[in-house]
């Protein structure tokens, strides 16, 4: 009974931090998605620059699309991990959950 | 925000709920609710950044002349210089990305930015006044358990 109070407390906290961790990668996903709302309206001709260290390094538009739509999917890809970590965690929470009430009972 | 689904049936629930987890869920509500704020309040600093840089577009945009300024060197050093190409601006749109502007254009896109912000403070706002409706749930259990604990005790003296 101890044990699984423990157990349940630490799933607890797990979530917690999945859930931070979650939130944190929505805001970038939410900032790279406006960048990339940003780069479909520009025209071709305009100039576009990359951040890299302390240098600003041009990048052609093309480039540009490309880097951010793979940024996106690989920051949603850990947004789904992170999904499925939490529903994993959840259904542990209740197995556990159970196994007190089923204890209490007896 | 998707933590909102499933709050109904977790409302129904809660007077069933051992004090442990009530507490526990009392704990992740607020600490939800915290976090909450602490997102409106950084985007009510960004809005207030992307208004300075709108109101600052407009005043270099107003002279046509080469205007001079004074180029901080360091937080208390200065010195004199002059914009040489006052039509262009580089706007930072995130994730290290820049874009070279005209001065038009980025008013437009610091206004577009500042509508998005807006939306997204009235989401936050949205669900921390669901998360605050449910800590008050949870706190009336709580104290209707404290209040029965109480009478309990009184009957046993």
């Amino acid at each position: 009974m101890e044990q699984s109070l423990e157990e349940f407390r630490d799933l607890q906290k797990k979530i917690n931090k999945y859930a931070q961790n979650q939130f944190e990668f929505e805001t970038k996903i939410n900032e790279t998605k406006l960048v990339q709302d940003e780069l479909k309206l520009l025209d071709d001709d305009s100039k576009i620059f990359k951040l890299i260290g302390p240098v600003l390094v041009e990048q052609s538009l093309e480039e540009s699309q490309t880097n951010i739509s793979k940024r996106l999917e690989f920051l949603t890809k850990e947004m789904d991990n992170l999904t499925n970590l939490i529903k994993e965690t959840e259904q542990k929470m209740q197995d556990i959950q159970k196994k007190i009430y089923d204890s209490k009972k007896k | 925000m998707e933590k909102t689904t499933g709050l109904p049936q977790r409302s129904i629930d809660i007077s069933r709920l051992p004090n442990e987890q009530i507490q526990a869920l009392k704990e992740q509500m607020a600490g939800e609710i915290d976090q909450l704020s602490n997102g409106i309040n950084t985007f009510q600093q960004v809005l207030a950044r992307y208004e300075t840089s709108i109101q600052t577009l407009k005043s270099i945009s107003d002279s046509q002349e080469k205007k001079q300024i004074l180029v901080p060197l360091t937080e208390s050093m200065y010195i004199p210089g002059k914009i040489s190409s006052p039509d262009y601006v580089l706007v930072d749109i995130g994730t290290g990305y820049f874009l070279q502007k005209k001065i038009p254009e980025a008013v437009k896109f610091f206004e577009r930015r500042q509508v998005t912000v807006k939306q997204k403070i009235q989401e936050y706002r949205s669900v921390v006044a669901i998360d605050e409706k449910n800590l008050q749930l949870i706190n009336s259990v709580l104290q209707q358990r404290v209040y029965a604990y109480q009478q309990l005790q009184k009957k046993q003296i």
